[in-house]
């Protein structure tokens, strides 16, 4: 191909990405540093006062919400690779593939008319059984209340992630173990569970980077009264920009350190795994 | 025995937790209002003319969000695929930026770069459909790429070549028929992505211009039941869009069974 017809391959994309995500994004780094000299005033602004709390709120909705998701579709996705059915499996991974992406308005508007201060389910406990939710400490639009929305999407999301790991098991692997004299429960914890650590490790991190990067969930059911990292960024954008757009960029960039991190965790296990299942089939071919 | 009901107990489980909030809306928009079943919340959504408006503003952004994804990203991935595998690695790396830079990170960004000189998009809607392909682009791509890879490209493009075809009407008369289903599943998830954006057409355009999203959430402050109602169309949209992707995908993955089949027999 020549060589001017390559630029109409490549040059759109170039152009896209430079102008909607390199050059901007560079922006927010030189600028987060910059002003009329090298400074770090708005990276020690960022990480004190109620900015510091937000990062404290933020690193436990994620953490707490992770883990629930981990746990919740880990078992979800032993469960369906155990029993062998196909087609739920089929179907379900369907299904948890629309819900993972909901973690949008639809889910906040669908949580505050079941468990808001007048939702459904609040209205259908405090009239059957007497209990009332708000009394007992529960609000939506606190950390515990963003940790059982957030689970919503968290949960399939691991339930995805982690079902091809468990697939990956070759079958022989329980007789191996169950002829060796290990039994169901012993072969789950003492074998597969060693396998699968470094994918639910990183199962865990891909969570993680999903509820410290959630926005509009948060905004929709809190709005003012949680304080989390992307809502104090959306706050200074909403507000005037002009006002301290340098605070904003280094919070920005403590977000995208944040999220690289766990990001490069999870691209690190699916590379551990690769090699992991090598050295098991070896391992099974010797054996 | 106790295992197997084990298993099946968690799985009732996890179908309950992720289905119960679904199910709480659909019989809030259902019989919330008056206690009875009624479908009023519909009827006051589809009379309402702001809705009719933001769901065209809506369709209009998503529209321009595919059709740029498809123009800018399929050629470059389709000839890296074949020429620079190299490159292709780059590419797929790059695709991944949104998830590394969150639309509220984006937004920032988006209205400090584009608030002055001859790009001043901030505050109108023309930059939405730019930002919407950037959020699809890692979808796109890896779909599109899925496809490559079934499709044999390789092998039929140069069959192409050798029977005279210049490089441009083999892409155009041999590869895009061929890759048709990628492009098509790699758009209905760009498009069900820009049906749902909410933090950037909120952040860049001050909430001037009324997208689906945006009109949801000030609906349902204002009225909890036509806001609901309107989460279930989204909703419905949405799901839509991807159980097109899906079945278009198994439909075609069984057509090639079919064939592949056809040819073992005969």
């Amino acid at each position: 191909m020549r060589k001017t017809s390559l630029i109409f391959v490549y040059g759109p994309l170039l152009v896209f990405l430079a102008l909607f995500a390199l050059v901007p994004i560079i922006g927010v780094i030189s600028s987060s540093v910059w002003v009329r000299g090298i400074t770090s005033e708005f990276y020690a602004q960022s990480l004190s006062g109620q900015y510091l709390n937000a990062f404290v709120t933020t690193i436990k909705v994620a953490f707490w919400s992770g883990l629930v998701g981990l746990i919740g579709g880990g078992l979800a996705a032993l469960s369906l690779w155990r029993t062998r059915w196909r087609w739920l499996t089929t179907a379900i991974s369907a299904l948890a593939g629309v819900l993972a992406n909901f973690a949008g308005l639809p889910l906040a508007v669908a949580f505050m008319v079941t468990l808001g201060a007048s939702g459904l389910v609040t209205n259908a406990l405090q009239a059957l059984l007497h209990i009332n939710l708000s009394q007992m400490g529960f609000n939506l639009s606190s950390s515990g209340g963003l940790i059982l929305v957030y689970s919503a999407f968290q949960v399939p999301l691991a339930l995805l992630v982690s079902l091809p790991a468990f697939s990956s098991i070759p079958d022989d692997l329980e007789a191996a173990a169950l002829s060796l004299g290990c039994g169901v429960p012993g072969y789950l914890w003492r074998v597969l569970l060693p396998i699968l650590a470094p994918s639910l490790l990183g199962t865990f991190a891909l969570l993680f980077a999903n509820a410290f990067s959630a926005y509009v969930t948060a905004y929709a059911i809190a709005g003012g009264s949680i304080n989390l990292v992307p809502i104090q960024i959306g706050y200074l954008i909403d507000g005037n920009v002009s006002l301290n757009v340098g605070l904003g960029n280094a919070l920005a960039v403590e977000e995208m350190v944040v999220l690289g991190a766990s990001l490069w965790v999870f691209a690190l296990s699916v590379r551990l795994r690769a090699k992991r299942r090598a050295k098991v089939k070896g391992a099974m071919t010797i054996v | 025995m106790f295992e197997k009901w084990l298993y099946r107990v968690l799985i009732g489980l996890f179908l309950l937790q992720v289905l119960l909030p679904f199910a709480g809306l659909i019989q809030f928009t259902l019989v919330g209002g008056s206690g009875a079943l009624s479908f009023a919340s519909f009827a006051t959504l589809f009379s309402d003319p702001s809705f009719a408006s933001s769901l065209l503003n809506s369709l209009w952004l998503a529209a321009s969000a595919v059709l740029l994804s498809i123009v800018i990203f399929t050629p470059p991935v389709w000839h890296a695929y074949l020429y620079a595998p190299r490159l292709l690695r780059v590419i797929e790396a790059v695709s991944f930026v949104p998830f590394v830079v969150p639309a509220v990170v984006l937004a920032l960004a988006y209205v400090q770069f584009f608030s002055s000189g001859p790009l001043d998009l901030v505050g109108t809607p023309y930059l939405l459909p730019f930002a919407f392909a950037l959020l699809g682009m890692p979808f796109y791509i890896q779909v599109f790429l899925n496809r490559l890879r079934h499709a044999d490209a390789r092998a039929i493009h140069e069959a192409a070549q050798t029977l005279g075809a210049s490089d441009f009407q083999a892409f155009v008369r041999i590869q895009l028929p061929l890759l048709r289903s990628g492009i098509i599943n790699g758009s209905l998830l760009v498009f069900t992505i820009s049906i749902g954006e909410f933090t950037i057409t909120q952040l860049t355009t001050g909430g001037s211009y009324s997208t689906l999203p945006l009109y949801l959430l000030i609906t349902f402050t204002n009225n909890p039941l036509e806001g609901s109602a309107m989460a279930v169309v989204t909703l419905f949209l949405a799901v839509a869009g991807v159980v097109a992707a899906l079945s278009a995908a198994s439909s075609r993955r069984r057509r090639i069974h079919a064939v592949t089949a056809s040819e073992e027999a005969s």
